[in-house]
């Protein structure tokens, strides 16, 4: 295990004034692959939106690969993000205009990673979903667009992997592949996974587990 | 991948509403531009036909209708004047220069003006090949006549009486083309020049008799004519030239008291006729710009309701490090890219418009190729507009708060 990537004290979010999440003080290591457990409501993804900077620190502190989060203006953030984090939800939520080799372009662009076609067409090799380079995002499968999700994610080769309920709406074989995969691709590129999920599944992959 | 890159493509994506925008647009810059392009061309036309006209005199009538006739030779002559009269009228000391028309036939819808050679020199009229007419029944040809019925020099034609294709042929006397003019870009171009004496002569019937008489020579008309000419011949009208600006005080009142003779102006005639068309003008104006703001508008929704569905995927941008800015863009490019090809193709549509108008449209002559300065200001404010119509959206799109789109996912 590494340094800390991940620091927080006295971290809380004020929803509403009755609506307050608290979060207990906690660290999290360069490389420990983590869970964010809890059932709904006890700030899984406001947690996650955190650490990931979509969410603006108003209370307490959170220090992010040793940068104090609530110190960045949106532009510095927006840069930090793109260069440090991957993203990837329930829903791929590709851009639908595009095609797909296009949404890693894009993400490229986005993180200023400018990274090469072909180096992104081995991203998709990796992944099992060449044959959909060049399709339209609309035209693929659910499985397929899950996979293209994880590649952009993996675009900017980012230190840390977001994951909000990555496997809610897979079946157990296709959870068990995209496991799999976020943990070699992960492996590959040195980058820590922070997932929150409430899927039992996935539980006994990772030992390391904040509990909300 | 850029920013325009992502916001052209997502414009195709959607391409529906894309072109129901664009159509628009095209449709409202066209009509302003055509109308700017028409009234601009009309205007120029008319300067140039008309100038070194002060005046133009035929026999009663609508004053309009002899201009229209005797300078853009698109209506009907009024009738005739006598030789004699123009003969005296063009002796008034108000007078420099008196040209003679005579109209009403024509040789496959080109009309065929009997006139003298100070006829072209008013519109400075050279010869591309061979020699003005100087004989009897010799033609010079202006220069559409010559490409678009491919006349050539030496070549015979009869001319027809009347001015559309259906008239009778004056079979007994073939006009010889004996010289062909440069362009002009005048209406010369769409004429057939030939001698007042030639029209006289293919329109003399069978029974007259010639003696040969003296001849007498009317200096300011240029020509030399029998006696019995003098008395007995016509011509359509006299095109006048002033000599001092009194006269255009001193001339209208004498000629117009004279039984037989309209006097008219070129300016006035056609400043009236321009007061005619200015109302209809103005309404079509008024009808291009609302078009113009409509697809604004039509733009301004569009990118509205897209944001709709696009949350999240700016949302996801955002998440992967696009700025706020870039967010902006994007959405501006959009609005932007639609505003600026309805922009160029309403100003191609209308300048084809324009060339196809000057096709169809008889004795209206139109350049393509020309562009007006404010045909640019035309440009500027539909892509103003469409800017306009996405900042909106776009403010919109920036403020996007990611984490509670992205948590409804």
């Amino acid at each position: 295990m590494g340094d800390p990537i991940i620091q927080y004290r006295g971290l809380f979010h004020q929803y509403t004034k009755a609506n307050k999440i608290e979060f207990v003080d906690n660290e999290i290591m360069s490389g420990d692959h983590t869970l964010l457990l809890g059932s709904s409501g006890k700030g899984k993804t406001t947690l996650l939106h955190m650490f990931a900077g979509l969410l603006p620190i108003t209370h307490g502190e959170l220090v992010v690969l040793e940068k104090k989060m609530n110190q960045m203006s949106s532009h510095e953030l927006d840069r930090f993000r793109g260069n440090n984090f991957g993203l990837i939800f329930q829903q791929a939520h590709l851009i639908k205009s595009l095609t797909v080799l296009e949404n890693l372009q894009a993400a490229s662009f986005f993180g200023k990673s400018k990274r090469s076609g072909e180096s992104l067409k081995s991203l998709l090799k990796a992944l099992d979903v060449e044959e959909v380079t060049d399709k339209k995002v609309t035209e693929i499968s659910q499985g397929q667009a899950q996979r293209v999700a994880i590649a952009r994610a993996l675009v900017n080769e980012p230190k840390i992997i977001f994951c909000d309920e990555p496997t809610a709406s897979l079946d157990d074989h296709s959870c068990n592949l995209v496991v799999n995969l976020l943990k070699s691709q992960a492996a590959l590129c040195e980058a820590t996974l922070i997932i929150a999920t409430h899927d039992h599944r996935i539980k006994s992959e990772f030992h390391k587990q904040i509990e909300l | 991948m850029n920013v325009p890159f992502l916001s052209f493509k997502s414009l195709i994506s959607k391409p529906l509403t894309s072109v129901l925008s664009w159509l628009l647009l095209t449709f409202g810059v066209c009509i302003v531009s055509l109308i700017l392009l028409v009234s601009s061309q009309l205007k120029s036309e008319i300067n140039k036909n008309a100038a070194g006209i002060d005046m133009v005199v035929g026999s009663k009538g609508s004053p309009l209708q002899i201009i229209l006739s005797s300078i853009f030779h698109v209506d009907f002559p009024t009738g005739n004047i006598s030789l004699k009269q123009a003969d005296q009228l063009s002796k008034n000391r108000y007078i420099t220069n008196a040209v003679p028309l005579s109209l009403g036939d024509s040789y496959r819808g080109y009309r065929i003006v009997g006139t003298t050679l100070k006829y072209a020199e008013l519109y400075e009229a050279t010869l591309n090949k061979g020699d003005w007419f100087d004989q009897d029944l010799e033609a010079v040809i202006g220069a559409d006549v010559a490409n678009e019925i491919g006349l050539s020099l030496g070549d015979e034609f009869a001319s027809q009486h009347g001015l559309d294709e259906a008239g009778d042929d004056h079979g007994h006397h073939d006009f010889r083309v004996v010289g062909i003019m440069q362009a002009t870009n005048t209406v010369l171009d769409r004429l057939i020049l030939v001698s007042t004496k030639s029209v006289w002569l293919v329109h003399e019937h069978e029974e007259e008799h010639h003696t040969s008489d003296s001849t007498v020579n009317l200096a300011r008309l240029n020509l030399e004519v029998t006696k019995d000419q003098l008395e007995n011949e016509a011509i359509t009208s006299l095109l006048l030239t002033y000599k001092s600006p009194m006269a255009a005080v001193m001339l209208p009142r004498t000629i117009n008291s004279m039984v037989d003779l309209q006097a008219a102006s070129p300016a006035f005639e056609t400043a009236r006729l321009f007061n005619i068309i200015g109302a209809g003008v103005q309404v079509l104006n008024i009808l291009g710009v609302v078009v113009v703001v409509i697809s604004g508008i039509s733009i301004f929704i569009a990118l509205l309701n897209s944001l709709k569905e696009r949350k999240y995927e700016i949302a996801i941008m955002r998440s992967m490090g696009a700025s706020q800015t870039v967010i902006f863009l994007h959405i501006i490019y959009e609005g932007l890219f639609l505003a600026i090809i309805g922009a160029v193709s309403g100003l191609v549509v209308a300048h084809l418009g324009l060339g196809y108008l000057g096709k169809v449209v008889e004795g209206m002559r139109t350049e393509m190729f020309i562009f007006l300065p404010e045909e640019l200001y035309v440009m500027l404010g539909a892509i103003g507009i469409g800017l306009v119509a996405s900042i909106i959206p776009a403010v919109i799109a920036l403020k996007t708060d990611i984490s509670t789109t992205l948590s409804k996912g």
